[in-house]
């Protein structure tokens, strides 16, 4: 695994190189989700681009700015950048592996920053959203209802700030607006049935977007804060989001 | 490969330690300085070395800005470090990945004195590593070990005496006809860290004797996740009643925060009282004399 800074930002990521013979079709880009989501799921994330890499191409995990061991606070971050960021990493992964074909995953506010970097874009063929946020407003309320703390405009959730910026953006986010380029298989990937992934996997039959919802019943509780910073590693949703990405 | 990233005030660069363990050193603007201390900032449980909250970054970050280097990083089997092949129990491990991480720094920094910060099992493991390494003047253990002690009992009677709702419970419970409630498990995906009890007081306390004849300094922060085993601000002294600290304790008591820092008044509380801790105790060739 390779650690490096990368992009205008600088940011922190990694490379888990790929151990399967011959020349790999795509190379993988993982965006996380937010806050303590982010915490709980980066061990996953481990998990998932070893197992990737032993049977595709070249993984990239990335900090976007504003957290882990990228530069900047958690008070700047906003989706606008994480967009961005994403379309850096893909850029990064697509310069570092020589390959110009790209498949991405991300849980829940990751999902988002994976599908709106996607747009406009002819070199992601496969996207897997793993229980996407599908409607931010619906997010901001599980925020509200985890508890939050205003400090000025900004509210912190479980230890991590959210502005109100960042705030106004996610409101508006609806992905059953999304815009999926043609080159682009959506895989909806989700741990529990509910209306908003319905509505999603709706939304892109009626497009005629190529791709399909799986069930994998394992733990969504993702924004949950213990009092001893457990870490989430549900085994059969890590092997569903592997199958789905690679298939 | 770009592994290294300035900011405004610090800069920050990838530096592994060897079997695939990763780290990050965070250096501030006019880069390390021999002679002041390291602080390397360990794991939390099984969190990554952002630290909860990312408090570890902050931090390292702050103590750059003071002037002082700090270096995070995963051990064996967490975050982004690979798991052991080095056949040592995880406590050993751990002990020998420190040892290892301050000799990659102290080729780095040419500095021979560290600090050791952890939260929970990080601050286990920072006082396992301090008394196997001299090169370790400081510790910095937040919710680190905790014994009950007399007035931790009768403290804890009188708090729960005030709601005389609990008066029946509390009598049931001294008189062994209720028993306190089993605290159900996590869903099976979770993944937490497995808390062996503490070693025995006595042992702890010998250890902390041992690190204060070196001249040791020690900060001890505790937060109210801790209150079943720790509920007054001094209980630390308390609980180790043969050890003659001087002047080389810090006591930080956080009633209010919850052990994984939440609140970003707590977070603020924190990395700000051990920056202004470390930056005191540790200005230019001290922090050697006991």
């Amino acid at each position: 695994m390779e650690f490096f800074y990368f992009g205008p930002g600088h940011l922190f990521g990694s490379i888990t190189p790929p151990l399967a013979r011959g020349t790999p079709s795509a190379a993988v880009v993982l965006c996380y989700p937010f806050g303590q989501e982010y915490m709980r799921a980066h061990r996953a994330y481990r998990q998932l681009a070893t197992l990737i890499s032993r049977m595709a191409g070249p993984v990239l995990r990335f900090d976007y700015f504003g957290t882990g061991d990228s530069p900047g606070e958690g008070e700047e971050v906003t989706l606008q950048r994480w967009v961005e960021d994403t379309g850096v990493a893909i850029d990064e992964v697509r310069q570092r592996s020589g390959l110009d074909r790209v498949r991405m995953a991300g849980l829940r506010l990751g999902a988002v920053a994976a599908a709106l970097a996607s747009e406009g874009r002819d070199d992601v063929e496969r996207m897997v959203l793993w229980d996407p946020v599908i409607r931010g407003r619906a997010f901001l309320d599980e925020l509200d209802k985890e508890g939050v703390t205003p400090v000025g405009s900004t509210w912190w959730v479980n230890g991590f700030p959210a502005s109100e910026r960042l705030r106004r953006e996610v409101d508006e986010v609806d992905l059953c607006r999304l815009t999926v380029p043609a080159a682009t298989q959506v895989v909806q990937v989700i741990s529990h049935r509910n209306v908003e992934f319905e509505r999603f996997s709706q939304a892109m039959e009626a497009r005629s977007v190529r791709g399909e919802t799986r069930l994998i019943p394992s733990s969504p509780n993702w924004n949950y804060s213990d009092d001893v910073g457990g870490i989430l590693l549900p085994r059969e949703m890590i092997r569903g989001v592997v199958d789905a990405l690679v298939a | 490969m770009d592994t290294v990233v300035k900011e405004s005030a610090v800069s920050e660069e990838i530096l592994p330690i060897g079997d695939g363990l990763v780290g990050v050193v965070c250096l501030p603007a006019g880069g390390p300085e021999a002679d002041l201390p390291v602080v390397l900032i360990l794991n939390s449980g099984v969190i990554h070395r952002v630290g909860a909250c990312r408090v570890s970054v902050k931090l390292a970050r702050n103590l750059a800005s003071a002037g002082y280097v700090a270096y995070r990083f995963d051990h064996s089997g967490i975050g982004d470090s690979p798991p052991s092949r080095s056949g040592l129990d995880v406590d050993a491990g751990q002990v020998s990945e420190i040892v290892k991480a301050m000799t990659v720094l102290e080729h780095r920094t040419g500095s021979s004195r560290f600090i050791l910060y952890g939260l929970c099992s990080g601050a286990r493991a920072g006082f396992q590593a301090a008394l196997a390494d001299s090169r370790v003047v400081g510790i910095v253990q937040v919710d680190g070990f905790a014994y009950r002690t007399f007035r931790y009992y009768l403290l804890k009677s009188l708090r729960r005496l005030r709601h005389f709702r609990t008066i029946p419970r509390v009598l049931g419970r001294w008189l062994g006809l209720i028993k306190p409630p089993v605290r159900d498990g996590t869903d099976g995906d979770m993944w937490v860290q497995e808390w062996p009890d503490y070693p025995p007081q006595e042992e702890v306390a010998a250890g902390y004797a041992r690190l204060v004849e070196r001249g040791v300094r020690i900060r001890a922060i505790y937060t109210g996740s801790w209150k079943d085993e720790y509920n007054y601000h001094g209980q630390f002294f308390d609980m180790y009643p043969g050890v003659d600290f001087g002047g080389l304790l810090s006591l930080q008591y956080l009633p209010h925060a919850q052990h994984i820092l939440p609140h970003p008044s707590d977070q603020g509380r924190v990395v700000e009282g051990v920056t202004e801790w470390v930056v005191t105790e540790f200005t230019h060739g001290s922090g050697t004399e006991a």
